[in-house]
C-alpha cells in the first residue's frame, strides 16, 4: 500500500539531528519504503544525513510517502511524532 | 591595529621544558592527510570489510562513550551520541559507501572523503548558515570513521622544515619518537599531558613541549614568531622585539647551563664521601647515543619498541631486530651493562603492525609483558633476535609491567625453549640476566619472589606512581595530583630496596623520577644506587650526586618517610635541594 501526507515541522530548530535520530529510529521497527518531500526534494527517511539535507525548519511543510505492507501504521506514529515535535519543545516561534 | 603583527600569549601546561623560538608548521588534521590512490576489482573485498571494521569500531567507541558519559550524569551529551550512533546505521554510510567503493575503484578513504566533502556542499549549497551547524554531527561522525580507517598511518614528520615549531591536535609517540630535535624545536598541542610517552620521548630529547592550547583555534598564517616556554607552559605569538630579546637571552642562558654540565663529565659519580653510584642511560634508539655521549656507564634502559613505532608497518624481522640491536650493543661496548626492555606495547604505544586492541581501558589492559604473553609469536622473534645479538656482551632482559609471578616463570620457560632452539641451529648461546620492572603496586608487594626468581629489579616510577595513586599520567587536568615523592610511593621504593640489598640482587630506577635532581638525594637516602634517565640528564644528576654525602641522603629519606603529606614531602626537598 502507498501513502501520502502533509505534515508540518512543530520543532523550534527544525528538522535538526534529534527529530532526525527520532525518525530513523521510530522507521527501524518498520518495514515500508519511507520519503520525505520537501521543497522539490525526495530523501529516504531512513537516512538522518539526508534529513538534515532538507534544511527543513520550523514550519516547513513536508510529504511524507509511505510504500509498504506496514503503512499504515508507519505513517501514523509518524504523524503522531510530527504532531508532537518528536517529545521536544515546539513553542511558537 | 593589524592583528597578524600584535603579540600574543597563549597559556597551556608546561610538558617538557626548554625555550625555542621558531617558524610555526601546523600538522594538518586527520582529514587534510588522506592518501587516494586507485585500487584493483579483487581487492574491492577487503576495502569493503575493512570500511565495516571502522564503522563497527566507531560504534564500539560511541557505546562506551554513552556507557562513561550516563554514569558522569550528562544526558544531554549522551543523546548526541544516539544520533552518532544512528548516523554509522545511516544508508549514506553503509549501503552506498560500500556501492560507492564498487564503483569508484578507489581506496575507502578517499572515496569517504569524497562522499562526505560532496554531503558538505550539497548541505551548503541549499542551507543557510543556522543550519550549516548540523554539519558538526557529520563532521564529528566522519572524522571518527577515518581515524580508525587511518589507525595505522599516522604521518612522519618529515615533512616538516628545519627549526619550525610543530602545532598538532595530538601527537602520537610515533611522532616524537621520529622528531629530530634539530628538526623540530618545539611540540604545542591541545592533548596530551605531562607524564604520557610523547611526553617522555620529547623530554628525552629535550624538545620543549607545550600541552592544553586549542590549536585548531590558531590560523596557519597568524605568526610568523613563535616563543614556546616548556617550563612556564607558555606560547606567544608574533613576540615583541622585547619579548623575543629576552627569550633569546634566558634560550641561550639554558644552553650555557648544560655546557657546564658538560665540563663535569669526566669526574665520576660518587657522593661527598666516596661512595660510588652507577649512572646509566635511557635509550629509545641507538641513533640517540651519537647525540649524547654520556652513556659512559652503560644503558639502564634501552626502549626496544620505540625504534620499531617509528612509523614502521611491517613487523620487524628478526634480521632487523638483530641489526638494530646489534649496532646498540657495537656502540656501547661489551663490557658495560646494557638493559634491554622487550617491547613495551599496548597501553597509548600502539604498534603500526598490529591489528589496534579495542578495550574500554587500556592502561589496564594488554600491554607490557601482558601484550608479549598474548601474542608469543611477537615476543618469540624478539627473544631470538636479542640472543642472537647478545654475542659476548652484557645484555640484560628487562620485562615490563610485570604483576604477577606467573609472568615471570612464563617468559624463562619461553626463553628456555628459544635457547635450545637457538643451539640446535649450532648457535654458542649464553644465559642473560632477566629482570622485572617494578610499576605496578602488586609487583612491589611480591618483589621478594620476583628478585628471587630474576636477576635484577628495575623500578619504573611513571607507572608506579599512575597505578599507586590511581591517577591518570597523561590527563593534564589530573597533573597536580600525579606525585612522585608520594608517602606510598617513597615506602614503596624503600621496600624494594630493602629485598634488593637482603637477597642481593640489583635494583635499577629507570622513570622520571630519576632525571629530577629534587629527587635524587630522597632517592639514594632509599637505597639506590643505581640509576637510569634520559642522557641529556645525566651530568645534572651527577652534579647533584656530588654535593651530597650518603649519610645525609639518608638522614634526608629518613624525615620525608616519617611524613604523611606528599606537599610536605616536596616542600622539604626543596629546602634541602642543593643548587649551583
Amino acid at each position: 500500500m502507498k501513502l501520502s501526507q502533509k505534515v508540518k515541522v512543530k520543532n523550534i530548530l527544525g528538522l535538526h539531528a534529534r527529530p532526525a535520530t527520532a525518525i530513523a529510529r521510530l522507521l527501524q521497527k518498520t518495514r515500508s519504503q519511507v520519503f520525505f518531500t520537501y521543497r522539490g526534494e525526495t530523501v529516504n527517511a531512513r537516512s538522518i544525513m539526508s534529513i538534515l539535507m532538507l534544511a527543513a525548519g520550523k514550519n516547513a511543510s513536508i510529504v511524507i510517502t509511505v510504500d509498504g505492507e506496514d503503512a499504515t501504521q508507519t505513517m501514523q506514529s509518524l504523524v503522531e511524532g510530527f504532531e508532537q515535535a518528536f517529545g521536544e519543545a515546539a513553542h511558537e516561534s | 591595529m593589524n592583528l597578524k603583527s600584535k603579540e600574543r600569549r597563549l597559556q597551556g601546561s608546561p610538558v617538557s621544558e626548554g625555550i625555542a623560538i621558531g617558524a610555526p608548521y601546523f600538522l594538518a588534521p586527520l582529514e587534510e592527510r588522506i592518501p587516494e590512490f586507485p585500487i584493483a576489482v579483487t581487492e574491492v573485498d577487503t576495502e569493503i570489510s575493512r570500511y565495516r571494521k571502522a564503522l563497527f569500531s566507531s560504534k564500539e567507541d560511541l557505546r562506551r562513550l554513552r556507557h562513561d558519559l550516563a554514569i558522569e550524569g550528562s544526558s544531554e551529551a549522551a543523546s548526541f551520541i544516539d544520533t552518532h550512533i544512528q548516523m554509522l546505521d545511516d544508508p549514506m554510510i553503509t549501503v552506498q559507501m560500500e556501492e560507492r567503493i564498487r564503483h569508484m575503484l578507489r581506496n575507502t578513504e578517499s572515496v569517504f572523503r569524497s562522499t562526505i566533502r560532496e554531503y558538505e556542499t550539497r548541505f551548503s549549497e541549499r542551507s543557510d548558515s543556522f543550519f550549516e551547524e548540523r554539519l558538526v554531527d557529520v563532521r564529528d561522525v566522519s572524522e571518527r570513521i577515518l581515524g580508525h580507517l587511518c589507525a595505522d598511518q599516522k604521518p612522519a614528520l618529515g615533512m616538516a622544515p628545519r627549526g619550525c615549531i610543530l602545532f598538532a591536535k595530538e601527537l602520537a609517540p610515533s611522532h616524537t619518537a621520529a622528531a629530530l630535535p634539530t628538526q623540530i624545536f618545539a611540540f604545542v598541542t591541545e592533548q596530551g599531558g605531562g607524564n604520557s610517552h610523547c611526553a617522555l620521548i620529547a623530554r628525552a630529547k629535550g624538545i620543549p613541549f607545550v600541552a592544553g592550547i586549542d590549536v585548531a583555534e590558531l590560523q596557519p598564517d597568524q605568526a610568523a614568531v613563535v616563543i614556546v616556554d616548556g617550563l612556564e607552559g607558555v606560547v606567544i605569538l608574533n613576540p615583541t622585539e622585547e619579548t623575543l630579546a629576552h627569550y633569546k637571552e634566558r634560550r641561550d642562558q639554558l644552553i650555557t647551563r648544560y655546557q657546564v654540565y658538560e665540563k663535569e663529565n669526566p669526574l665520576k659519580a660518587e657522593t661527598l664521601d666516596e661512595f660510588p653510584i652507577r649512572l646509566m642511560a635511557n635509550v629509545g634508539n641507538p641513533v640517540e647515543l651519537d647525540l649524547f655521549p654520556y652513556a659512559q656507564e652503560g644503558i639502564g634502559l634501552f626502549r626496544t619498541e620505540y625504534f620499531f613505532l617509528q612509523g614502521q608497518r611491517v613487523f620487524p624481522s628478526e634480521e632487523q631486530q638483530v641489526r638494530v640491536y646489534s649496532s646498540l650493543i657495537e656502540k656501547v661496548g661489551d663490557n658495560k651493562p646494557i638493559i634491554m626492555r622487550v617491547f613495551d606495547l599496548g597501553g597509548d604505544k600502539h604498534p603500526a603492525f598490529f591489528p589496534k586492541l579495542k578495550e574500554p581501558n587500556p592502561a589496564l589492559g594488554s600491554r607490557g609483558i601482558r601484550f608479549l604473553l598474548k601474542t608469543p609469536e611477537i615476543f618469540y622473534i624478539q627473544l631470538r633476535a636479542l640472543f642472537k645479538a647478545a654475542k659476548q656482551a652484557d645484555v640484560r632482559l628487562l620485562l615490563p609491567l610485570i604483576s604477577d609471578l606467573g609472568e615471570l616463570l612464563q617468559v624463562k620457560k619461553l626463553i628456555e625453549k628459544v635457547k635450545k632452539e637457538l643451539r640446535a641451529e649450532g648457535m654458542e648461546v649464553r644465559d642473560l640476566p632477566i629482570g622485572c620492572m617494578i610499576e605496578v603496586p602488586s609487583a612491589v608487594m611480591i618483589c621478594e619472589a620476583l628478585a628471587q626468581e630474576g636477576d635484577f629489579l628495575s623500578i619504573g616510577t611513571n607507572d608506579l606512581v599512575q597505578y599507586t595513586l590511581g591517577v591518570d599520567r597523561s590527563n593534564p587536568a589530573m597533573s597536580e595530583l600525579f606525585y612522585p615523592a608520594h608517602p606510598s610511593v617513597l615506602r614503596m621504593i624503600k621496600m624494594i630496596c630493602q629485598v634488593g640489598n637482603r637477597l642481593n640482587k640489583p635494583v635499577t630506577i629507570c622513570g622520571e623520577m630519576a632525571s629530577n635532581p629534587l629527587f635524587t638525594p630522597l632517592l639514594l637516602g632509599l637505597g639506590l644506587t643505581t640509576f637510569s634517565c634520559a642522557p641529556r640528564y645525566l651530568p645534572l644528576i651527577k652534579q647533584t650526586i656530588r654535593k651530597w654525602t650518603i649519610v645525609e641522603a639518608y638522614k634526608l629519606a629518613e624525615d620525608a618517610l616519617r611524613l604523611n603529606d606528599p606537599h610536605a614531602i616536596t616542600e622539604l626537598l626543596l629546602f634541602k635541594q642543593r643548587n649551583g
